[in-house]
């Protein structure tokens, strides 16, 4: 079982003396939630679980605003962090050592072969009211999901997480530990973004007026992203302010696109901004589209190669002109 | 006061007859349901099962102007933002209503608000009793009820066959001068239907937490670790306050140039760094330890020592849209288990 | 409808530099454009005001007059960041905004009959102005008037000129420091909690206020004690980030007390109560 043995090298690396911290997945608080946990004795390990409700990408606390409350100790020598990853936030870690972000030293990867997530506004709007713990997992390539007393069995593709349906590297990239086995990797042919590029100008500009009029600015997209982590960032600034507070289409618009133009060429596609969206906004759409842009002008995929040069902070003569963003 | 019955086919020219100059009421969005100004009556969602936001903007919008000024030959004049318009708010829950009585003590308190106390008072609140809450609904725990009336003008209840309407204010039989064709005088046993749905949807709320003593023991464990535990899985971000709809925190800006502009106010919440930073780049609260604690303590013990009220109705809402499963009632539940 | 976010128009009627440096001081005179403001604006020792630039935004600010000083109010403004900034470009008949007057004050008229003792730190010295002025306009009814204020250095000391001379006129004591030794400076050298030690003021019948960075509050309310002051004889002011300044955009709370309308005056039988939610 792939959670006996996760369990037993969460124990074993809780132990090691230079661990503060493990980050993981626990049971949530009620339903089919799961939350995030910072474990830091090896007994707290039996908590741990894997599932398909592991939805957080983990790597976005590494540089998370304020890491004071996660690392308690100033202990010098007590100074790595381990977390689990899945493979699509495995490619975070790389990208965020890549630029230089954090320290592959510094952290202890656990890694998660993954077999896909659920959508989970799909899976509660399906099963609705759930309070006592619901588990989902995959059995005979069919959803299993128990809920109160009762399992049902769904088809893979009508609970499937958008961007596991075209995951390239569900095995991480990189690991210091692998709890299971190598999982294959899928095709990815930027299906999800051919809507939006097919679209007559008129149209999306239609449609994303709408899709910005709901956003509320609460930054949840903005915080939860693993790969924005300015201690300064241009969206906050106050001299200069670039975007002014009043939530309204075109400040909205010039948070998304100057957010969605910083990780161009950075955004790993974990999907996490568009699942924490209350709004529903499809954030994806926009981060896809550009990293199907950095890939046709440089040829450059984003989070394979943690010695990679980042794209869009490199220079070569060859460089086209749509190239400048 | 008068207990009436509408026929639910007549629910669309039952809200034409109130004769409102402004509706906000739930329409559906680009997938998701939230309050709207209804232009067309055919929007607004009957199947009010579940939307999300509270129409706590309709009496404190995200972002508001306070007044625009202009620079002309000299001449500087100051002119405040244009008074409200009557409304009705149809189809707010009762926790929501209930939330509307938390923020009058604040906005209506010492000083006056008067963009907010100009809103609420064109406002006449019909609300919907919830027939159907939802897993996170926790709404008696703090008093209330998916069928309380507290706060509002009007109760609307489906009976099953036809919606039994509570009218409770004297401007709400103002407001329904126009209505008296469409309604009938409730019997006796629509008003038993409606006392036995009440029951039913309070039997179907399955989260409660016992706040006994919670306002008192909050401050004694003001500097314990559990407020770092708790913390710090929290993203800092803008879900849980902004969704509140007894949150009232904002900041002000101007906007426009030194010649011409705005002041404006726009939302603002305790749980982002920037919130309490000084100009100096000190902050009083440096961590998202401090923030969480904040939020917990301004509604469980600040408001009740300042204002009377625990500000909070159970809704629920920053438990559901919380991205990392920050559960109010867990961590209630955690602050109880503190030992002292 | 009384509106309180709704400005008053001010003219600058005089700039007097204080301080110079990268962050400097300077004192702004300002004067109702409307002269009937004055019938409901009436403020009292240790209130604030939110002072502003339309189009630039607003800053709570200590009104540093006393009530005593009629006609006028003053503002010793330090460049800090947007607001402030910009308010250190403005010359003598521009206007500008005033909000106010917020907060509670000090109990100067409760002190009658006693020993006033102030002790400063920085541009902690603009809360503590107005009970000076106020003290010397009431001389007969104060027992007696102290004053302990420090800065990095001499040229960091604000209303340097005005105190010299109130120390030759006015039969008031007036104790200077600096943080770190200096030439020509022939006052004391060290921080203002080592200075109070030195000078060791007597509590008997003593009213202490106390205003400046944090830190130095701290420790000169720890030295207070030592010298026998009782928590009903130190007062200070508190500071925090403000938008609304009357208690409802919710940024300055310190436990459940707001410092912009509950403060920002506090005496240490109320501080002490307040959970550590400060620096
Ligand atoms: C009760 C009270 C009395 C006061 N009395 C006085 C006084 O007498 N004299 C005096 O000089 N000052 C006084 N102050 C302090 C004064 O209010 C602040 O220095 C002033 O508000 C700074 O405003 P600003 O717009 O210049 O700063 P800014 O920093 O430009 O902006 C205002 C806010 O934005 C935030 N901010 C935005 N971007 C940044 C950034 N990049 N870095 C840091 N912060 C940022 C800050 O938190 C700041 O609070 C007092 C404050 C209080 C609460
Ligand atoms: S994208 Fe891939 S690695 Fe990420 S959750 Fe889906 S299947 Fe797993
Ligand atoms: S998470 Fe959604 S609502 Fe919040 S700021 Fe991002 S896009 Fe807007
Ligand atoms: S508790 Fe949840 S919703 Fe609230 S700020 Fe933290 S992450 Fe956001
Ligand atoms: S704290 Fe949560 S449950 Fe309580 S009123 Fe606010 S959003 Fe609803
Ligand atoms: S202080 Fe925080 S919890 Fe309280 S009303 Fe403001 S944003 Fe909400
Ligand atoms: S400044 Fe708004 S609450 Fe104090």
């Amino acid at each position: 079982m792939a959670t006996e043995r996760l369990k037993e090298i969460a124990r074993k690396v809780l132990s090691r003396d230079d661990v503060t911290c493990l980050i993981g997945y626990r049971r949530g608080s009620y339903g089919f939630r799961i939350s995030p946990c910072f474990l830091t004795s090896p007994d707290e390990a039996e908590q741990l679980v894997i599932s398909p409700l592991c939805l957080h990408n983990l790597a976005t606390y590494l540089t998370a605003e304020n890491i004071g409350p996660l690392v308690k100790t100033k202990d010098e020598k007590k100074n790595k962090i381990a977390l689990m990853v899945k493979g699509c936030d495995s490619k975070a870690i790389t990208n965020l050592i890549a630029e230089k972000g954090i320290d592959r030293e510094s952290i202890i990867i656990i890694g998660i072969p993954c077999t896909g997530v659920v959508d989970i506004k799909k899976l509660e709007a399906r099963f609705p009211g759930a309070v006592a713990p619901a588990t989902v997992e995959i059995k005979d390539g069919m959803w299993v999901v128990a809920i109160e007393g009762t399992t049902v069995a769904i088809p893979l593709d009508e609970l499937l997480a958008e961007k596991c349906k075209r995951c390239k590297h569900p095995t991480p990239l990189v690991y210091d530990e692998l709890a299971g086995d190598p999982v294959a990797g899928k095709e990815d042919a930027y299906d999800d973004v051919k809507g939006l590029e097919t679209q007559a100008i008129e149209e999306r500009l239609v449609k994303w007026q709408e899709e910005l009029g709901k956003c509320i600015r609460c930054y949840a997209c903005k915080n939860v992203c693993p790969l924005c982590y300015c201690s300064d960032c241009a969206l906050d600034r106050l001299r200069p302010q670039l975007i002014r507070r009043s939530v309204s289409v075109p400040e909205n618009l010039l948070f998304h696109v100057t957010r969605s133009f910083h990780l161009a060429g950075r955004c790993i596609a974990c999907g996490e901004c568009e699942r924490v969206c209350p709004q529903g906004l499809p954030l994806m759409e926009l981060n896809r589209k550009l990293a199907k842009d950095v890939q046709e002008i440089f040829g450059y995929e984003t989070g394979l190669d943690p010695e990679a040069k980042p794209i869009l902070s490199t220079f070569t003569i060859d460089d086209t002109d749509e190239g400048i963003l | 006061m008068d207990t009436v019955i509408l026929k639910k086919e007549n629910l669309i020219g039952f809200l034409k007859s109130l004769n409102a100059a402004r509706l906000i009421a739930p329409a559906a969005k680009k997938g998701t349901t939230s309050f709207e100004v209804i232009d067309d009556l055919s929007s607004v969602t009957l199947d009010l099962n579940d939307y999300m936001a509270s129409p706590k903007k309709a009496v404190f919008p995200q972002t508001e102007t306070l007044f625009a000024f202009k620079k002309q030959n000299g001449n500087l004049t100051i002119a405040p933002a244009d008074r409200a318009q009557a409304t009705v708010v149809f189809g707010i829950r009762p926790c929501d209503a209930r939330s509307f009585q938390i923020l009058d003590s604040l906005f209506r308190g010492d000083f006056n608000d008067p963009y907010y106390t100009n809103r609420r008072e064109q406002t006449l609140l019909i609300g919907l009793a919830c027939k159907e809450p939802t897993n996170r609904c926790f709404c008696p725990s703090l008093g209330g009820s998916p069928s309380s009336a507290e706060g509002l003008d009007m109760l609307v209840t489906d009976i099953g066959d036809a919606y039994c309407i509570n009218v409770l204010t004297d401007r709400a039989r103002s407001a329904l001068s126009q209505s008296a064709p469409l309604l009938a005088e409730a019997t006796k046993e629509q008003r038993a239907q409606k006392e036995q749905a009440d029951k039913e949807s309070l039997a179907k709320i399955r989260r409660h937490v016992d706040l006994q003593g919670m306002h008192e023991k909050l401050p004694r464990i003001f500097e314990h670790e559990i407020w770092m535990e708790l913390a710090n899985k929290c993203l800092g971000c803008g879900i849980c306050t902004y969704y509140c709809p007894t949150c009232h925190c904002f900041d002000i800006q101007d906007e426009g140039d030194t010649s011409e502009g705005r002041r404006i106010r726009v939302w603002d919440a305790c749980m982002f760094e920037e919130f309490t930073r000084h100009a100096s780049g000190v902050n009083p609260r440096p961590s998202r330890a401090e923030r969480l604690r904040n939020r917990v303590m301004h509604k469980f013990t600040y408001y009740p020592l300042n204002l009377g009220t625990i500000a909070c109705v159970g809704c629920g809402r920053c438990i559901e849209l919380c991205p990392v499963n920050e559960d109010i009632i867990e961590i209630l539940e955690k602050v109880k288990a503190v030992h002292e | 409808m009384n509106n309180p976010y709704i400005p008053y128009l001010a003219m600058v009627k005089d700039i007097r530099p204080e301080t110079a440096g990268e962050r400097p001081i300077n004192t702004y005179t300002l004067v109702f454009k409307d002269e009937s403001v004055w019938d409901v604006f009436k403020n009292r020792p240790g209130q604030c005001a939110m002072v502003g630039l339309l189009g630039v935004g607003e800053s709570m600010i200590s009104i540093c007059s006393s009530p005593t000083q009629k006609g006028y109010l003053q503002f010793s403004i330090m460049k800090m960041g947007k607001v402030t900034s910009a308010i250190h470009e403005l010359e003598a008949g521009d206007t500008m905004t005033i909000r106010g007057p917020y907060g509670n004050s000090f109990p100067v008229d409760d002190w009658k009959g006693k020993k006033i003792l102030t002790i400063g730190g920085g541009i902690g010295q603009a809360p503590l102005r107005p009970i000076i002025n106020y003290v010397l306009d009431n001389r007969k009814d104060y027992q007696s008037l102290q004053l302990i204020y420090g800065a990095r250095t001499a040229a960091d000391l604000v209303f340097l000129k005005e105190l010299q001379e109130l120390q030759q006129a006015n039969g008031a004591q007036v104790n200077f420091s600096v943080d770190r030794p200096e030439d020509g400076w022939n006052g004391y050298v060290g921080f203002v909690p080592a200075y109070l030690m030195d000078l060791k003021p007597s509590p008997e019948n003593t009213i202490a206020i106390t205003c400046g960075p944090p830190i130095m509050i701290r420790y000169v309310i720890e030295n207070l004690l030592k010298l026998g002051f009782k928590d009903e004889q130190m007062y200070t002011t508190l500071e925090n980030r403000m938008k609304c300044g009357i208690g409802k955009c919710g940024k300055c709370n310190v436990g459940n007390l707001y410092v912009c309308k509950d403060g920002p005056v506090f005496c240490y039988t109320r501080l002490k109560t307040l959970p550590p939610d400060m620096e």
